[in-house]
């Protein structure tokens, strides 16, 4: 044996408290442990071998906080900045107002970051990936042995002596000159092969015009077997005339003869008081202003967006023309891309809308 | 180190190491037998039963099933709550009882979180199906689009069930995966033929079982338990706000969530006790899986069973109290309408059979358990077919009320996920290390020590 080479002595033990002892003694023979292979987790063997705490933890900490900021941001933009749409009257125009509906969401996304990124980081830090052939020195480590590995620059007899004195069942020496080297590339050969035929065979599908375009496959909805709701055989229509508890008709028509009535001699019905403003300008900033804008003046989120473009600013040096009535119509009826709200505003919210809008013009 | 005071062993037959290894590595080195062959062709068959129902109800339209316009969601949803459901005992095994270091659950983790991972598969087949056009499934998520990106509604209970469905997917893929690597590797170690070494190999991700690893696997676990449990009480409390944020009578209700919760783990345990009894026998593991689990579990059951038992009388009580006619008419129709016979089988079957379970005799019988597991798996599924066709059967407007009862499509497309889940856990019950033997390997020489003990105390109370 020379000086200079290096040797690897495996110790193999069948049973985990010998294992734990023999390693004491070792240690105070000056022998430095290299690694323990286990078929299951010791718990005592950490502090002998001097293990630190590790701190994979952390990581599910700090993707669960990335995953709370993107979630928030993501939702923000999607709901309140870029399109908020309109849904059953929530307040759309305030992140604070409607976080409420958003924290399941959020919850979910900040588990799904923690989660997967601490995953993936003990996958990394541990190098398990599909494909890596590495294992264990000793299949008999993940049945019912314990492996302990120190690597030694001198003679090994020592060590050898101390290992089956203190109960080891096997003990290998191995010169490092031996083990051959192998490579990330070589490991990795077969997962790229893998890939590549799966790339060919998905490029495989050519673009030509091969189907007969007028083949539905599944038509369905199209064709429904149910029937569709107040179509024949169906459903007895309402009588005419229906209408629901509690709701009052609104006698004018929806065509220009009618605009004109109301703009002329529709007056509003309910008073001209503080809470019906309030009222107004609640209702105003949850069906009005993502189009109309905050102050009326035709610059809502989705105009800015470019989502919807064309729409006036109803001031009074603008649009000096309007009264109470006309825009009480509009609301009702919609105009031009502006559609109907009467199904989802009771005609005493619209006229409080009304009271907030001109408010608003002036 | 803290023992479990109970005299009672987990491990029976004074086993070593490589017992463990051999007895769970068996299923997988020996042939299948002929009863494994004839489930699996049973619900193999029950499987592509489903599928052609369901590619007749995409192919036709929605329109085949027995819906109409009151009873607008039955079945499909019925099933899916179920299977949902059924899933939650496999992470409350794997999650909670890991914080609260209940060791018993050492033995059955692995085929609970198989089971959860199965059932949420099928749990989600629903919801896809009844889009009608699955193949426009990614419509469900947030993703730019051509129609000046319009987002999803994240104001929408049923956009949180995908967000929680999805994620609870993979987290208990992950979970299950991670416990699954370091067994895969004893797999790998002890396979002869290279085809099965090779698979396992890959599967296995190159485990080495260095203490690093070890101590960072643990590390990972209880963290993954940490996180799981609130995720898995969040799943079902989101299943329960499809209904609960609705204003349909019996259905807006506060009490949802954690009535949803305690019936969802009540259903899964009933669901882990078939499947565990069946394969404590066929799989020979009668040594791991003892009476003592069966014990266990029984306990939850009737902890759960009970709370559902309370819900149900919540609700009879929010309806007298609310002085609301309608929840009050509701509560009436279901218990003595039409659907009186549902009601009857839900109240029978989760209220009154597991309180029988206060009886010792009865709850270590392997017999009796695995009867009341079916009874309550059968009530559990009634239990949503009551408060989801019951409600809306009879809306606010009586001229429109109308009875609901399923088509054979819909009958084979539950029967088919009941197929695709049998196969799935048969493919799983051949395959896979069916019991956490590293983790269990932790707890054996104790578990040992306490049997010797027992038969110690037995031999002098003997002499």
């Amino acid at each position: 044996m020379k000086k200079d080479e290096t040797y690897i002595v495996h110790g193999l033990f069948n049973d985990d408290d010998v294992l734990i002892n023999s390693i004491k003694s070792a240690q105070e023979k000056g022998f430095k442990v290299k690694e323990v292979y286990s078929p299951f987790p010791i718990h005592k063997l950490n502090d002998v071998i001097g293990l630190k705490s590790t701190r994979i933890s952390y990581s599910a900490l700090i993707s669960g906080l990335v995953g709370l900021l993107l979630s928030v941001w993501m939702i923000w933009y999607m709901m309140i900045f870029d399109w908020p749409q309109n849904i059953g009257g929530k307040p759309i125009a305030s992140f604070i107002k409607a976080m409420p509906a958003f924290v399941p969401v959020i919850f979910e996304i900040i588990v799904l970051f923690a989660v997967v990124f601490m995953v993936i980081s003990y996958f990394f830090k541990n190098k398990l990936f599909p494909g890596n052939k590495k294992g264990n020195p000793d299949v008999r480590t993940t049945d019912n042995m314990f492996l302990v590995e120190f690597i030694l620059n001198n003679d090994t007899k020592q060590i050898v002596e101390l290992l089956k004195d203190t109960g080891a069942v096997e003990v290998k020496v191995f010169n490092v000159s031996d083990k051959k080297e192998i490579k990330f590339w070589q490991k990795s050969a077969e997962i790229i092969s893998l890939l590549m035929i799966a790339i060919t065979i998905i490029s495989c599908n050519s673009n030509a015009p091969k189907r007969n375009p007028a083949d539905v496959f599944m038509p369905d909805m199209y064709k429904s077997v149910a029937y569709e709701p107040y179509s024949e055989n169906s459903m007895l229509k309402p009588v005419l005339g229906t209408i629901k508890r509690g709701f009052m008709p609104y006698e004018i028509d929806n065509t220009l003869q009618g605009y004109n009535n109301a703009l002329a001699s529709l007056k509003m019905p309910i008073k001209q008081t503080a809470f019906n403003l309030k009222q107004g300008k609640e209702l105003y900033n949850i069906y009005c202003i993502s189009c109309h804008g905050k102050n009326g003046d035709g610059n809502g989120k989705l105009v800015l967006n470019e989502k919807i473009l064309g729409i006036p600013e109803y001031s009074k040096t603008k649009l000096p023309n309007i009264t109470e009535g006309s825009i009480f119509h509009v609301i009702t009826y919609g105009k031009n891309m502006m559609g109907s709200h009467s199904s989802q505003l009771t005609a005493t919210e619209r006229w409080q809308i009304v009271q907030y809008v001109l408010k608003l013009r002036e | 180190m803290e023992v479990h005071k109970i005299n009672t062993p987990l491990i029976l037959g004074n086993k070593t190491y490589k017992d463990i290894t051999d007895d769970v590595t068996a299923p997988i080195k020996n042939k299948a037998g002929k009863l494994w062959w004839f489930a699996f062709l049973l619900s193999f068959s029950a499987f592509l039963a489903g599928v052609g129902a369901i590619v007749y109800t995409i192919s036709t339209g929605i329109g085949v099933w027995g819906l109409n316009n009151t009873v607008s969601w039955a079945w499909d949803i019925t099933n899916f709550v179920w299977w949902i459901g059924i899933g939650h005992a496999g992470t409350l095994i794997s999650a909670v009882l890991l914080l609260f270091r209940q060791k018993w659950r050492l033995s059955i983790s692995r085929s609970a979180e198989a089971m959860t991972i199965f059932a949420v598969i099928q749990a989600a087949l629903f919801p896809i199906i009844h889009m009608g056009r699955p193949w426009l499934m990614h419509w469900m998520f947030p993703l730019p689009n051509t129609y000046g990106s319009l987002w999803v509604n994240f104001n929408s209970p049923l956009l949180w069930d995908v967000f929680a469905i999805s994620t609870y997917f993979l987290v208990s893929l992950m979970f299950w995966y991670v416990g699954l690597i370091p067994d895969f590797a004893t797999i790998r170690d002890r396979a002869i033929k290279p085809f099965k070494k090779h698979i396992y190999s890959i599967l296995s991700f190159g485990w080495s079982g260095k203490a690093k690893h070890w101590q960072r696997h643990e590390e990972v676990s209880l963290v993954l338990a940490g996180i799981a449990t609130p995720l898995v009480i969040s799943v079902h409390t989101i299943v329960s706000f499809d209904f609960a944020t609705s204003i349909i009578p019996g259905w807006h209700s506060t009490i949802f969530p954690p009535y949803f919760v305690a019936g969802a783990i009540f259903s899964g345990f009933a669901m882990v006790q078939t499947l565990i009894i069946i394969m404590r026998k066929v799989a020979n593991l009668k040594n791991y899986i003892t009476i003592y689990h069966i014990q266990m579990m029984n306990k939850v059951i009737l902890v759960t069973g009970s709370i559902v038992g309370l819900a149900y009388a919540t609700e009879i009580f929010m309806a007298w109290y609310s002085g609301v006619e309608l929840e009050q008419y509701t509560l009436i129709n279901r218990a003595t309408g039409p659907y009186w016979w549902a009601y009857l089988t839900m109240v029978l079957f989760n209220v009154l059979s597991p309180q029988l379970l206060w009886f010792k005799n009865l709850r270590s019988s392997i017999v009796f358990t695995f009867i009341l597991s079916i009874v309550i798996n059968i009530g559990m599924w009634f239990e949503r077919f009551v408060i989801i066709v019951t409600s809306l059967h009879r809306d606010f407007l009586p001229s429109s009320w109308r009875m609901y009862s399923p088509t054979y499509v819909e009958v084979l497309i539950f029967i088919g996920t009941l197929g695709f889940f049998f196969t799935l856990f048969l493919l799983y019950a051949r395959t896979f290390p069916i019991i956490a033997q590293s983790e269990l390997k932790t707890i054996l020489k104790e578990e040992n020590s306490i049997a010797k003990n027992k038969q110690a105390n037995q031999s002098k109370e003997i002499k």
